[in-house]
Order: C-alpha cells, then sequence, then structure tokens
C-alpha cells in the first residue's frame, strides 16, 4: 500500500513537472513580447525595455526557466506582470471560489448521477431511463454558456431565488454562500450528471449480467443488498468518469465563472490571457495541474479500496 | 476537457464491416439522425447555390431586422442575412468539427493501436502520455494558444482534437488488445504474415466502428466547443460560423431573441443528431444492447406453441425434492421471441442425485435457473406447475419464492472466479447471506462460516475468509462456493457444471465433496453437466436434454448400459473419447466403480 | 437506495431553505441608503500611481480625496486643493491646501504630503505623462504647494481633476503598501472584511469628512462585471442599483422604469497612423483619407451597430463642447460616388491592398469596413490578434479599427487625440501639415476664449485634412434605480462618485 501510494505520488510529480514545463515554453513562444500590452496607452520604447529588464525578460529563455523552476518549487511564482501583486496571493484569493463550485458541481454530479444511474440501471426501459436518454442528448447539444442563462433567467431574475451574480465567501456566511454557488454549480454539473448517469447505467447493466450476481440472488440476499454489490462493482468506471470529469469543470468553470461573474480562478484565466500576464498563467497551470494530480490520486486510492485487486497491480 | 464516455469502450467486437450499416439502416432513429446530419453536410456544401444573399453583405437596414419574404430568419446585429450565414456557418463549423476528429483520429488511433497490439514499453509510454494529456486543463492551453495565434480557428480546431486524442486512444486501446488475444492473430502470425499486414487486416477493422462513435462525439464536443471560445471572445468574424452567430444572438438575446434562436437551433439539432447517430452504432456495436422492445401485452398474447411434454416425473409430489411439469422458457430478443425449453418435465427426491446431461445450449441451465426464479430479465418462464419441498411455488409471490433461495435452496454455480464478487472479501460473501437471510448475529455467521469451510476441505479457513477472491486458487473458490451453497443448510442443492472450469485434478476431489454434503445433510442434488463421467461418478437419475426437450430419462446404470436414444449414446461415447482428460476419467470411472460397490 | 433519497431529500430542503431567506433585496421606501453599482472592470490598482482613470473612479474616489476635482462641466473645482493660481507665464501653479485631514492611518495631510503624492504619480508608470510638463513640486508652506512647469499646460488642471491627483498617505507610498490596501482620506473607509476582491468591495461612510454632503449614501458597493449580459441580469435579479450599461438593453431598462444616463465617451471609426504615406503611399494623399471618410455612412453604422447610442460626427472633439463645431458635421457626407472619385483622381481607380489588424472586441464592425473599403477598390487583409496583442500592435499597421476615448477639455483633446505620441497615435507627424502645426503652436501661445478660437480653426484643419475617419461618437451608458442618479462625465468610463446621487 506505501508502494502503491509512493508510486502515483511521485508518478504525479513527474507530470506536474512535465505539463508546466511544457506550458512555460508554450506560453513565452505564444506570447511574445508582452510589455506593450502591460504598458499600454504611451508606453515608449525605452519605457518598455526597462520593464522588460525588470521584468527579467531580457534574458535567455533557459535562464528564465530555471528561474521561474527553482522558485515554483518553492511556491514562488513571481509577481504578475499586470499589478505587481505575488501570483499566489491572487490565485490564493480566487481558489475557493472556483474550488467551491466545482467541488460543489462534483458532488451533485456525483449524487445525482447515482441516483439517476441506479435507477435507470435497475430498471433500463423505465420512463425515467428515457428521459435520460433524452436529456444526455439535449444537454449534449446544449452549449453550457446556453443552459447557464436559462438557469439565471428562470432562477435569479423571475422568481429571484438565487443572486445572478457574484460570490459571498463561506467565511462570511455559509446560507449566503450557498445561494451564491448553487445556480453556478447546477450549471456546471448538468452534463456530468448525465454522463455519470449513463455510465453507472451501463456498467449496472453489464454487472448485472455478471455470474456472482445471479450467484448473490440465490444465496437469497434481498434485491436492496444484492444492489450494494452491483453498485460497488459498477463504480469503478463511474468514479473514473467522475474524476476525468473534474478536469473538464475545472475548464468549464471559466465560462460558468463569466456569466455568474465569480473571481475564480477562471475568470482570472481568462484575463491573464488576454493581456498575456504568463506569471498568473503559469501560477494557474500549475494549481489546476495540482489539482488534477490530487483527484486522480485520491481516485487511485478509492479505486483501491472499491476493489483491492486494482491495488496490487 | 470533457471526455466522452465511450459507450463501445469493453465490450466485445461484433462483426463489423457491410452488416454494421444495413443494420444501421434498419434502425429508424439512426436514420432519421443521419439524413439531418446529411443534410446539414449537404446545405454546407451546398451554400454557395442555396444561399439567397451574400452572407458577408452588410445591409445597415438588415440591423436586426426580424423575419421577411426576401430574408426569411431576418438580419444579424452587423446587418448580414442570417439564413445566408447559417448555410455557410455550416462549412465553416463543419471543418472545424472534422479538424478535430481528424487531429483526435491521426494522433489517438495510430498511438492506440500499437500499445494494445504490442503491449509493454510502447503501452505504457504512449499511456502515460495520454493520462498526461488528459491531466493537463485544456481550457487554460487554448487561451495561451488563443492568445500566440491571433485565435486561429484550424490551429484553435487542432488544440481542441489534440485533447480528444485520449478518447480515441483508450477505444483503440482496448480494441486492439482485445484483437490481439484472439486466437486467429496467434495463428495468423504463425502463418507468416507481418505486424503491418495483421494490424491491416484484423486490428484496424475491430478499430473501425469505434471510431467512428467516438468521431460522432468528438464532432459534437467540438463545435460546442466552438461556441464556447466565441463566448471568451477568440474567433473570428469574417468568415460565418454558427458559434459566433450564437454569440452575436446571446448578446441580444433580450431584445432580439430570434438571433439566438436559429443558430442554437441548427448547432443543437446538429449535434442531437451526431449523439443519436453516435448512440445508434454504439448499440449495433456492443453486445450489451438495448434491452429488447418491452412488449409486455404481445409478450402475454403470443400464441403458446403447442409442446409435447418431455422426460418423467416419477416421484409423487409430496415425496419430491424439486418437481417441474412441463415448463417452457423462452427470451425476448429485438427480432422476437425465441424458444429455449419446450416442455421440460423432471423431478428429484430427498436425498437422490439427479443429473441434467446436454450439450450447451440444449436448454438444461434455463431449466435449473427457472426452477429457481434466477432467470435474466429477458427471459421469461412459464410451466403447468413447479413444486419445491412439495410446495407448489406457482402461488407465492416473487419475495415469497426469493425466500426460498439461501434457505431451502442452494446453488453451486459452474464458474468459481466470476461468481465471488471481487470487490469483496470470502468472509464478506460467506456471512452477509448469513447475517441478512437466517438473522444470525456477526460472531455466529462467523462461526458457521468457519465450520462449513472446514467442512468443504479447507483447512485454514481464517485466511481464507480473510482473502479477496482473487487471491484464492479456482478450486479453493470452488469449495468457497460449495461452502456458501451449503451453509444455509438447504434441502435441495442445485449445481450448475460444477467441475467444468477445474483443473481435472480438482474436479474429482469437487464431486466427491459434492457427494459426501449430498449424503451427510440428505439433500436433494440436481447437477448439471454435459459430461457422462460426472453422471457416472455422482448420480442416481439422469435426465438427458435436446434442443430444450428431454429424451430420455432413467437410472444411471440402465442408460450407461442401453441408452435410447441414440444422442445419447453419442453423448456417452464422446465423455469417453475426451482424450484430454483420458486419465481423470478413468481415475473417476474406478471410483465411481467403487462408489457404486461400495 | 433510501438512505440515498433521504440524503437527497435533506439537500433538497437544505437549498429551498437557503433560497428563501434573504429572497429578494430590501426595497424599502425613503430614500436610498446603500448602493450597488455595477462597473465593467476590476480596480487596476489602489496605487493611485498604477490606476486607470477608466473604470477605476467609483474604486479610488470611495478611499481617496483628490487635489483638484471636476464639476458636471467638466470643470476644476476645489477639493483638497482650495484654491490656485497660476503665475502670469502661467509657468507655476500655486495651490492653498485643506486643513484638518487625516489619512485613515492618522497622517495629516498637509503640503509635505502633497510632494510626496505628486512626485510618486509622476513618476508612475500610468500616472506620469499627466504630469510630464511638471519639472517640480515643491512646499511653500505647511498648506501650500508650488508646481513648476516646463512648458504651458492647459490641461494639467483637467487631468487632475479627470483621476490623477488621488492623495495617499505618504507613509504608504514610502512603504509600497499602496499596492495591496488603499489609506487614503476620502468620504468612505474600505470595508475590507465585507469584500471579496473582483467580485465584491464594500466602502462605509465615514462619520466626519470634510466633503460628507457630496456623498449621500450610507454604504457603497462596487461590483466588477466583466460580462455585460451578467451586469444586466444583476440589474434585473436587483443585485445591482446602478450599471455599466449595453446600449442595446435601453428598451428593456425603460420598461422597468429605471433611470437611464449617456453620454459620449468615445469615438469609433478608423484611425490612420501613417497620414504621410511612409508605410503605405496612399494614406499620404489627403484625397484617398477623404474617399475613405466619405465611404462610411457614419449615422447607419450609428443606428445599426451602435444601437443608436452615440452621435453621428466626424470630430474627434466631444459633441456639445465649445471646440465642436456641427458645422463640421457635413464635411464628409456618405457619398459612395464622390468617395470613388476622389480614389480616381488620387490616382488609385483601381484601389490598393491594406493589411488591418482585427480582433474580437472590433468584429462587430469588421464587416462594415471589409464591404465598404471593398466598395471603393481597397482590398483588405485581416490579420487576427487577440484583444491584449491589439492595443500593442494595432498601431503598427497603417490603419486600423479603433474606439478611442474623448476628453471633455479641449486643450487635453488637442494634446491627446491629435498633438501627442499615443498608443493609437504614433507618429502624429503634425510638423508635416504645415497649417496645422502652426495652429498648434498658436495654441500654445494662447489662453482662454482666444485660444479655444483657435482650436476650432483647428478642428476645422484636422477635418479637412482627414486626420482620422471618425463615423460617431459612441455614448457611454449607465442604468440606475429609482431614487438614484448618474451624472456621466466624458473621459471618465464610470464617473467617481461624486456623480452619483439621489434623485
Amino acid at each position: 500500500m506505501i508502494r502503491f501510494t509512493l508510486r502515483r505520488l511521485l508518478s504525479g510529480a513527474v507530470l506536474l513537472v512535465v505539463v508546466t514545463s511544457a506550458s512555460f515554453f508554450l506560453a513565452h513562444l505564444a506570447i511574445g513580447d508582452p510589455t506593450p500590452g502591460l504598458l499600454g496607452d504611451s508606453a515608449t520604447p525605452a519605457q518598455r525595455a526597462a520593464l522588460r529588464e525588470q521584468l527579467g525578460l531580457d534574458r535567455p529563455l533557459m535562464t528564465q526557466f530555471w528561474d521561474w523552476l527553482s522558485h515554483a518549487v518553492r511556491g514562488d511564482f513571481g509577481t504578475s506582470w499586470r499589478n505587481f501583486q505575488p501570483v499566489s496571493d491572487q490565485i490564493e484569493l480566487r481558489v475557493p471560489v472556483t474550488l467551491s463550485i466545482v467541488v460543489a458541481a462534483t458532488l451533485l454530479a456525483a449524487v445525482v448521477g447515482l441516483v439517476v444511474g441506479v435507477a435507470t440501471g435497475l430498471n433500463p426501459g423505465g420512463v425515467l431511463a428515457r428521459v435520460l436518454k433524452l436529456a444526455s442528448v439535449v444537454l449534449f447539444a446544449l452549449p453550457g454558456f446556453w443552459v447557464s442563462l436559462m438557469l439565471v433567467m428562470a432562477f435569479a431574475i423571475k422568481l429571484q431565488w438565487f443572486p445572478a451574480v457574484g460570490y459571498v465567501p463561506l467565511s462570511h456566511s455559509g446560507t449566503q454562500w450557498l445561494r451564491s454557488i448553487t445556480l453556478p454549480s447546477i450549471a456546471l454539473a448538468l452534463g456530468a450528471i448525465v454522463m455519470i448517469a449513463e455510465q453507472l447505467r451501463n456498467g449496472f447493466q453489464e454487472v448485472n449480467n455478471q455470474d456472482f450476481v445471479r450467484t448473490l440472488r440465490a444465496r437469497g440476499l434481498s434485491a436492496r443488498r444484492v444492489t450494494v454489490h452491483v453498485l460497488r462493482n459498477a463504480s469503478p468506471a463511474a468514479l473514473t468518469v467522475l474524476a476525468v470529469m473534474f478536469v473538464g469543470l475545472l475548464g468549464g468553470a471559466i465560462v460558468v465563472e463569466i456569466i455568474f461573474n465569480l473571481p475564480g480562478i477562471g475568470s482570472l484565466t481568462q484575463s491573464a490571457s488576454q493581456i498575456g500576464d504568463i506569471p498568473v498563467l503559469l501560477g494557474l497551470t500549475v494549481v489546476t495541474v495540482v489539482f488534477v494530480v490530487l483527484v486522480n490520486f485520491l481516485l487511485d486510492l478509492v479505486l483501491g479500496w472499491v476493489n483491492p485487486k486494482v491495488r496490487e497491480k | 476537457m470533457i471526455d466522452a464516455v465511450t459507450p463501445a469502450e469493453g465490450t466485445a467486437p461484433a462483426p463489423a464491416g457491410r452488416g454494421l450499416w444495413s443494420r444501421y439502416l434498419r434502425r429508424p432513429v439512426g436514420v432519421a439522425a443521419l439524413a439531418v446530419f446529411l443534410l446539414v453536410v449537404v446545405a454546407g456544401l451546398l451554400a454557395p447555390l442555396l444561399a439567397p444573399h451574400d452572407p458577408n453583405f452588410v445591409d445597415f437596414a438588415l440591423t436586426q431586422a426580424p423575419p421577411d419574404s426576401s430574408h426569411w430568419m431576418g438580419g444579424d446585429s452587423a446587418g448580414r442575412d442570417i439564413l445566408s450565414r447559417l448555410l455557410f456557418g455550416a462549412r465553416t463549423t463543419l471543418y472545424g468539427a472534422a479538424v478535430a476528429c481528424l487531429t483526435g483520429i491521426a494522433l489517438g488511433v495510430p498511438a492506440g493501436v500499437a500499445a494494445g497490439y504490442f503491449g509493454g514499453l510502447t503501452d505504457r509510454v504512449f499511456s502515460w502520455i495520454s493520462d498526461a494529456v488528459q491531466s493537463v486543463p485544456g481550457m487554460i492551453v487554448l487561451l495561451i494558444v488563443a492568445a500566440g495565434t491571433g485565435a486561429d480557428f484550424t490551429v484553435l480546431m487542432v488544440t481542441v482534437g489534440a485533447f480528444m486524442a485520449p478518447g480515441y486512444y483508450r477505444i483503440s486501446r482496448s480494441r486492439a488488445l482485445a484483437v490481439r488475444k484472439e486466437p486467429y492473430i496467434d495463428a495468423a502470425r504463425v502463418a507468416g504474415l507481418t505486424h503491418v499486414k495483421i494490424l491491416h487486416t484484423h486490428v484496424l477493422r475491430a478499430v473501425h466502428a469505434p471510431v467512428i462513435i467516438q468521431s460522432a462525439l468528438t464532432a459534437g464536443i467540438a463545435m460546442g466547443m466552438q461556441t464556447g471560445l466565441q463566448f471568451l471572445g477568440i474567433g473570428t468574424a469574417s468568415e460565418a460560423n454558427w458559434g459566433q452567430m450564437m454569440n452575436d444572438g446571446f448578446r441580444t438575446m433580450l431584445t432580439h431573441p430570434l438571433i439566438l434562436l436559429w443558430p442554437s437551433a441548427a448547432l443543437g439539432i446538429t449535434i442531437a443528431a451526431l449523439a443519436f447517430m453516435g448512440s445508434t452504432l454504439a448499440d449495433l456495436v456492443s453486445v450489451r444492447g438495448e434491452p429488447a422492445p418491452r412488449r409486455r401485452r404481445s409478450a402475454e398474447q403470443a400464441p403458446e406453441e403447442a409442446t409435447d411434454r418431455t422426460g418423467a416425473l416419477v416421484h409423487p409430489v409430496e415425496a419430491s425434492a424439486l418437481r417441474i411439469d412441463n415448463l417452457r422458457v423462452s427470451y425476448r430478443t429485438p427480432h422476437g421471441d425465441k424458444r429455449v425449453v419446450r416442455g421440460v418435465c423432471l423431478d428429484v427426491a430427498p436425498g437422490e442425485v439427479l443429473g441434467i446431461v446436454g450439450e450447451s445450449g440444449s436448454g438444461k441451465s434455463q431449466t435449473v435457473f427457472s426452477a429457481l426464479d434466477l432467470l435474466p430479465a429477458d427471459g421469461r418462464a412459464t410451466a403447468d406447475g413447479i413444486w419445491i419441498g412439495g410446495q407448489p411455488v406457482g402461488d407465492l409471490s416473487r419475495a415469497g419464492r426469493h425466500a426460498l433461495l439461501g434457505t431451502r435452496i442452494g446453488y453451486v454455480p459452474q464458474e468459481p472466479m466470476s461468481n465471488l464478487d471481487p470487490c469483496y472479501t470470502v468472509g464478506h460473501q460467506l456471512m452477509e447471506p448469513l447475517r441478512a437471510v437466517h438473522k444470525l448475529t456477526r460472531a455466529q455467521a462467523r462461526e458457521r462460516a468457519r465450520e462449513v469451510l472446514l467442512r468443504v476441505g479447507i483447512t485454514d479457513p481464517d485466511r481464507v475468509l480473510a482473502c479477496h477472491p482473487h487471491q484464492i486458487s479456482g478450486g479453493m473458490a470452488q469449495r468457497v462456493l460449495i461452502a456458501g451453497a451449503v451453509a444455509g443448510n438447504p434441502s435441495l442443492l442445485v449445481a450448475d457444471e460444477p467441475t467444468t472450469a477445474l483443473d481435472v485434478t480438482v474436479q474429482a476431489e469437487v464431486l466427491e465433496l459434492l457427494r459426501e454434503l449430498q449424503r451427510e445433510y440428505g439433500m436433494a442434488l440436481v447437477i448439471v453437466t454435459h459430461n457422462f463421467g460426472v453422471v457416472a461418478d455422482i448420480c442416481d437419475r439422469v435426465a438427458v436434454m435436446k434442443d430444450g426437450r428431454v429424451i430420455e430419462t432413467g437410472a444411471v446404470e440402465q442408460i450407461f448400459a442401453h441408452p435410447g436414444d441414440p444422442y445419447t449414446a453419442e453423448l456417452i461415447k464422446a465423455s469417453q473419447d475426451d482424450t484430454e482428460s483420458r486419465a481423470e476419467l478413468d481415475a473417476a470411472w474406478n471410483k465411481a466403480g467403487r462408489t457404486v460397490r461400495a | 437506495m433510501q438512505r440515498i433519497w433521504r440524503a437527497t431529500l435533506v439537500a433538497v430542503v437544505a437549498l429551498a431553505l437557503a433560497a428563501c431567506t434573504n429572497a429578494g433585496a430590501s426595497s424599502g421606501d425613503g430614500p436610498v441608503e446603500k448602493i450597488r453599482i455595477g462597473t465593467l472592470l476590476d480596480v487596476t490598482s489602489w496605487d493611485p500611481a498604477q490606476a486607470d482613470i477608466g473604470f477605476d473612479g467609483p474604486y479610488l474616489s470611495a478611499v481617496y480625496d483628490p487635489l483638484v476635482a471636476l464639476d458636471e462641466k467638466s470643470q476644476p473645482i476645489p477639493a483638497l486643493a482650495t484654491s490656485w493660481t497660476y503665475s502670469p507665464d502661467r509657468l507655476t501653479l500655486t495651490m492653498r491646501l485643506r486643513s484638518g485631514v487625516t489619512f485613515t492611518d492618522g497622517k495629516s495631510f498637509d503640503a509635505a504630503a502633497a510632494v510626496a503624492n505628486l512626485n510618486h504619480l509622476k513618476a508612475g508608470v500610468r500616472s506620469g505623462q499627466t504630469y510630464a510638463n511638471v519639472a517640480d513640486v515643491r512646499r511653500v508652506d505647511a498648506h501650500t504647494i508650488a508646481l513648476r512647469l516646463k512648458k504651458k499646460d492647459d490641461a494639467l488642471l483637467y487631468n487632475m481633476g479627470l483621476g490623477r491627483s488621488w492623495m495617499a498617505s505618504p507613509a504608504a507610498i514610502k512603504a509600497k503598501s499602496l499596492v495591496a490596501r488603499p489609506v487614503g482620506s476620502g468620504p468612505y473607509t474600505y470595508d475590507q472584511g465585507d469584500s471579496t476582491p473582483g467580485s465584491q468591495y464594500a466602502f462605509t461612510r465615514k462619520p466626519q469628512h470634510w466633503d460628507r454632503r457630496t456623498y449621500p449614501f450610507e454604504s457603497v458597493r462596487v461590483l466588477p462585471i466583466a460580462d455585460p449580459t451578467a451586469s444586466f441580469n444583476a440589474m434585473l435579479s436587483g443585485q445591482l442599483d446602478v450599471a455599466y450599461a449595453n446600449a442595446a438593453d435601453t428598451p428593456h431598462a425603460k420598461r422597468n422604469g429605471w433611470n437611464i444616463a449617456s453620454k459620449v465617451a468615445t469615438w469609433v471609426g478608423i484611425q490612420f497612423t501613417d497620414r504621410t504615406g511612409g508605410q503605405l503611399k496612399p494614406l499620404g494623399d489627403v484625397r484617398v483619407r477623404r474617399a475613405i471618410n466619405h465611404a462610411f455612412d457614419g449615422a447607419a453604422i450609428l443606428k445599426s451597430v451602435g444601437q443608436g447610442a452615440g452621435v453621428a460626427t466626424n470630430q474627434v472633439f466631444p459633441a456639445g463642447d465649445p471646440a465642436y463645431d456641427a458645422s463640421l458635421n457635413d464635411r464628409y457626407a456618405f457619398d459612395l460616388e464622390k468617395a470613388k472619385q476622389l480614389m480616381a483622381e488620387a490616382g488609385y481607380a483601381d484601389g490598393f491592398r491594406v493589411t488591418m489588424p482585427m480582433s474580437s472586441i472590433f468584429q462587430p464592425w469588421q464587416p462594415a469596413v471589409q464591404q465598404i473599403l471593398g466598395q471603393i477598390g481597397i482590398k483588405v487583409t485581416w490579420k487576427n490578434l487577440s484583444p491584449a496583442d491589439y492595443q500593442k500592435n494595432a498601431a503598427t499597421y497603417p490603419m486600423f479599427v479603433a474606439v478611442v476615448a474623448l476628453d471633455s477639455n479641449a486643450a487635453a483633446s488637442v494634446d491627446g487625440r491629435i498633438a501627442s505620441q499615443q498608443w493609437f497615435n504614433p507618429n502624429p507627424s503634425t510638423e508635416a501639415f504645415p497649417e496645422l502645426h502652426g495652429l498648434l503652436g498658436k495654441i500654445g501661445a494662447t489662453t482662454g476664449k482666444e485660444q479655444l478660437a483657435v482650436i476650432r480653426r483647428l478642428n476645422a484643419e484636422v477635418t479637412d485634412q482627414a486626420w482620422q475617419d471618425v463615423w460617431y461618437q459612441a455614448d457611454n451608458t449607465y442604468f440606475s434605480k429609482k431614487g438614484i442618479t448618474v451624472t456621466p462625465i466624458t473621459g471618465m468610463m464610470f464617473p467617481t462618485l461624486r456623480f452619483l446621487q439621489r434623485g
């Protein structure tokens, strides 16, 4: 078990370094000289050169890379080129927002996906199964921002149950926090719910056809108890989808954060990419990949717990 | 990046090729979806002929104009004809989706095929890269790429495709892996075919259908991404594309909702068509398939095929442990009901061992599953009567019938490894029914489990109880399953090919064990087998089945001595000629002789 | 299964409860005490030297007092500077300062503090331009300072009032801590605990402030909302009282009974960066520039793409400004034939090719530009840039689609729009136009009415030279709930808090 954990952690660390290094070079090559955009209006060439020097952009790219990497491993991602605040401070402020909606959306997707998936798995020809199938196509066909807007129209503007924009920190007020993340989380989760439910339904049917399920029934176990067995066997595939979805949700959060005006890492990504703020973009990449690696690691642990065979492979 | 759930993954390949398409064309949903999609493609291709106006011509008077006779869908925010832009937009939108799909295929499929076919280091390297790509926040990379390239549409779609490559990779890999394990591949290798040739003829054929399904999903996602990127302000307005049109509509949706409606509808319908095409194909390719149409009423109305009773009932009802009278079993399939058991009669008394013998497909397993009420959901059993322990079960509710399982009836399955739940320990699987069904306490259940394990010949029950199924051998697993079957003190034990999956050396031991237990507990034992060797070893009476009918019943000695049916004789001969287990059979014969003599 | 259902039920009930509490904002009668303002951009920086004038007004005006403010007609009025006088040569500006003002860190505002602030602003990357003509600032006595100018600067007080003279605590300037937290003497205190940076900034009115009457609201919240639809949704859902608005939503706002305020803020059209033909020879010919001016139907573009929110004109002086001359608006009436004729006269009957930059922000105008230039033979090749790149690189192309901020001060307009180097105007090249150059010289030598007359002549000359192709001046629009009025100021993309009043 310890070796398994260590190996997964090591592999995650390697992944982190490879991805962020690739992002470093991609960003520098793609964006080029950011100083005119940063200085805006009426910067003279001399001012630009001074800023380039101040930002260390006059050095060879490899030197910059090593400098960045050696600081980054200590958690220092430098300062934003736009407002000269430490990148880590900004990300720290914004991570809770994105995590709130992404985690809430993941939980929502897991719980609702589980309920719907099991219900349709138990009764594959039923009404719910048909609704799920239709919903999966409809939600697949409609772009995320469209769905978000409809939610805003209905629940924020017409019914005024939830705010249309903004985020209230959890430390500030629990209920207000919950209200502020409800619509964004639902908007984010809808597609994921359908995918999890479909995966579970398929997995359910697959497991249901396996021999041991019949044997469990033959032992006299109730349908509910058999369902628990089936569910546990069907869950690895669904959990894997959930973990992959988490990465997708981090991406989807960009659009949702803009529509709901949430100060998360998604909207920061967008604004940073628009002005070419490379330190912020790289910091965001690192943070996102760390989340992804952590989620995958958690997934491995859970999968190992669900099905011990995985652990020993 | 949203990764499509690939419905085809992990399912066995079905015969691909022309058959697939002709079957596809028989699905109304698939045909409708294909027609809609082709319509969109044709509309895009013929846009220059169909479009009533130049899609880029600005007429300020047309700005946000409502539909009229010359502009059927009105004008957009820049004063251009929406219908014309919609038609030309189909080109750009489909082009983008195609670029994304082709990129994904070019990157994912060769890597996946190589990884699945060659395995080893190739597999590890490619799989790691695929996982790495999946952990990259694609949106950030897309935004960086957009910033660097001035949002070049093709480059963006190539990037989207690159992030979709892991999806292609995984399905190609699992397909190739499955094909690699097929015996004909080894045969082809032995026959001197090169890897290239094998990949070309066998692997590509297996891969192509899942790749098409994946492409339907990828194309839909790529189109969705186009609108998402436009929403984030990335993309061009010079060429008509649906994403840009939706974004325009989105900005004016409160005042001019029609501008949003047209492209949303076009995009929604196209993506939905892709999704339906994908799911129809997936249904056809997958063995799992769709559940057969529920036609409860028609199934009941279907005229009962007149069947003759076959077999014999030799015990009085009240003296039987199991009695089946005129059992018919049928399965719903997409092509109608398929009858697998046609009028079977048999019975067994307490302390008696009945063998049901037949080749696979003869209906013998379906017969016992019907008796146990364990048929799959799409199977249907009717009988003139089934009695267990002398009681008719026809009057019992589903739950009432279920309550017999694990208490009155014990069941020993065929394949030991697949009949234990891999997720739970042996202990849990033995104790759960004891606690849930027999209401024992945890300690009592554990004691009982140890006891039966010891009884079935497992010398270190505590270690085995703590094991997961993958940690024990097949023979031991079968002993565990037998222990599970008898733990509830059943009066009827049903064993479905209990030795078939075992090593020859273990087979005799297991049969011996079953015999001992049957005697010890005074149970009736029904044993389903294709092997007359087993019959000879253990059975008192035997029923020979063929094509869902009992063709012969009688005492074992009688049948061996004078098989009444040529088929029976053939089966007996086949068992004896089974050279593979010649030695084992000899041993079994000897033992059988001994047992009979004893 | 049952447990799952129960858990779901609990979650649903919890959500419903959360939804019910606090549903609907309090909309009691009586004067408005709390306002929530939706603006387009987040605060650039709390450090006045690093802040932008554009959208930073509502944030900075809450926590800082300026030396000089503007009134509703954009005239400089006293704030922390209670009065000022120019020396006769207009090269020394002496300012008398208010006493009894303290910063939130307890430090007093005095001449030394003002000098420290002005030096800090002069050195600032973003604020430095306002003080480009200031040679030095010195303390005269405890409550008097003097700014010595290198040359006469008629836009200085206007620019200071626009948002370039916020006074911060000298201690905080020295500690360089302003980036993280503002320390000023303004009418409100920044309530950090109640704020979520990037999403919501809360300000509470000070019980004591020298200009308390100007700021009637007890609490102010400023919410940066980058997406116009999100902003409008927030207004509809009752989360905002004042919003920076999209003119397209005006009919909707009217139906809701909101106050609508708008005023020209930018000019929209094509900027020529190469009026001497060095980069693209045809543009050096005034007939080609005039042809382009004739070719665009500014009024039609305003009506369609611009949603009719603005004034169709071809000038860079805001409509209504003393230097604005309505009679010039007919100079380039829409006339394609005339445009083609001018092109032919210039020797470009067959047109020419040009590469222009493009980015998502300017896409609404792109199809019209492509088509109209095409009609007079100019074939455009578009180079797509990201919005960031556009501001960096657009001016390296000979011409580009531009949206440029206006100034409500004639001298500032002359300098910012015509004479000095700007990102959108890297080569003013005024010396290549003797008549124009002469007028600029005269403006530098005159003041007051006399100067205004010259500026009007300059305006006519610039228009005649087709210095740029202005289609129209676009409004900035603000919606506010009943009981609140907004007074837009040309030059500020979002007005400072003094322009938000009850009413």
